[in-house]
């Protein structure tokens, strides 16, 4: 189906409404849905937007977890950290967490138990952490002796390391036979 | 392993030479920091503008990386461990042995989660002003929350708008108003002592249709015109003229 230019830039402009009140990443189904139009026609809004704010504007698109957010340019990030430096999400995880956070993220849903199996170490404070920050959530209980609890990541982890859906991380194959993370 | 360092994702592949050092993953001793130190100022030079915040950031991973590096020439001492990384050996059981090949891909994950909220962290979005609330397993708080966003959603879905109510007294057609169905209701008992209401509503089934009949018959009950009586329960309603 082509769209007229008009309506594009119609629809465009609506969207832009909604990403500039919107605090969370806002799903193109979302869109599709407020707007009454369909997805292509929102796809296509969304790359003139992102094109043009790229050209000229200091401000971008970002596609994070399932969904599209008005965001700073990366490039702009200095001058936003001059002007305050409470901006932003610094994330401040040890290498343990992290490292307990790439295993849920691959193996979820997780117990501890199995977290430990593969870490070799106990694992109770770092899950804490993360829970606490909001990037592991608890997903039900895993049926067998004790119903341990399983473990899944967030949307909020999808959020915090700018990834569109968990499709987007390397295989552990990848990681495996590669090593390259770049 | 070798790690090449160029000037494209400078600074991903720093932070990945760091972390590959930390874990011990890489020799120390094979870090060549004057090396990485030259192709920061080809770097430099390659670079049209560069901000202090950059540079500063640049010097703070170089003394990371040199530390890393002096650290990793001595055994590690269990005080050198942080807080969190104080972890106590599990026992496993036979099947459950961990072994390095394992943990090895979910390492470089953890560098790559690294790199990814160091890119991430150069984007700055609208701030939220209501921080999301914190919560335990099993806190009553955010089982509250979850239960009224549910019960939120459903009404959302079934809940007719104001829109649909006045949709639905409209007056349409002057035939389906309550006035005229009171009359017609009183043309109808004129003939026949008594109706029931189905037969009152015939073959016609459309919302505002059911309910000026009903708003009808209850107004003719009101005012002593009709008696209304239904014999059995979810049974049908008889309407009979009063005497």
């Amino acid at each position: 189906m082509s769209n007229s230019r008009n309506e594009i830039k119609k629809v465009a402009r609506e969207i832009e409404a909604i990403l500039f009140v919107s605090t969370e990443p806002v799903k193109t189904a979302e869109l599709a849905n407020a707007l009454s139009v369909d997805h292509e026609t929102v796809e296509e809004a969304i790359r003139c937007i992102k094109d043009h704010y790229d050209l000229h504007h200091g401000i971008t698109l970002i596609n994070v977890a399932g969904g599209w957010q008005m965001a700073t340019a990366s490039d702009l990030s200095d001058v936003i950290e001059n002007y305050n430096s409470s901006y932003g999400y610094k994330l401040r995880l040890s290498k343990a967490a992290m490292e307990a956070l790439a295993i849920i993220a691959y193996k979820q849903p997780i117990t501890r138990t199995e977290i430990e199996e593969i870490r070799g170490v106990r694992s109770d404070k770092v899950l804490e952490t993360l829970l606490s920050s909001g990037l592991i959530r608890v997903a039900g209980r895993k049926k067998g002796t004790g119903l341990p609890l399983l473990y899944r990541t967030t949307q909020e982890f999808l959020e915090v390391f700018g990834l569109n859906s968990l499709s987007e991380l390397p295989t552990e194959e990848e990681l495996i036979n590669e090593g390259n993370v770049t | 392993m070798t790690v090449k360092v160029d000037y494209e994702n400078f600074y991903d592949t720093l932070i990945t030479l760091i972390n590959l050092l930390e874990s011990r993953q890489i020799e120390a001793s094979q870090v060549n920091v004057s090396e990485v130190i030259k192709v920061y100022a080809s770097y430099l030079l390659r670079s049209e503008k560069m901000s202090l915040s950059e540079i500063a950031e640049f010097l703070t991973k170089a003394a990371t990386l040199v530390l890393s590096k002096v650290r990793a020439l001595f055994p590690q001492t269990a005080d050198e461990i942080g807080e969190e990384d104080k972890e106590e050996d599990v026992t496993l059981d036979a099947s459950g042995t961990p072994s390095s090949t394992s943990l090895h891909p979910f390492r470089v994950a953890a560098i790559y989660f690294e790199i990814l909220s160091y890119r991430r962290s150069k984007h700055f979005t609208r701030q939220v002003e209501e921080v999301r609330p914190l919560y335990e397993v099993g806190d009553l708080y955010f089982l509250a929350s979850l239960w009224w966003s549910l019960i939120n959603k459903f009404n959302s879905k079934t809940k007719p708008s104001a829109q649909d109510m006045v949709n639905l007294l409209i007056k349409e057609d002057p035939e389906e108003t309550i006035e005229a169905r009171i009359e017609d209701i009183k043309n109808s008992l004129s003939r026949r002592k008594e109706l029931t209401l189905l037969e009152l509503l015939k073959d016609k089934t459309g919302k505002s249709f059911v309910v000026s009949t009903i708003v009808a018959l209850l107004e003719l009950a009101r005012i002593g015109i009709i008696y209304l009586n239904q014999k059995q329960q979810f049974g049908d309603i008889y309407v009979k003229l009063k005497e």
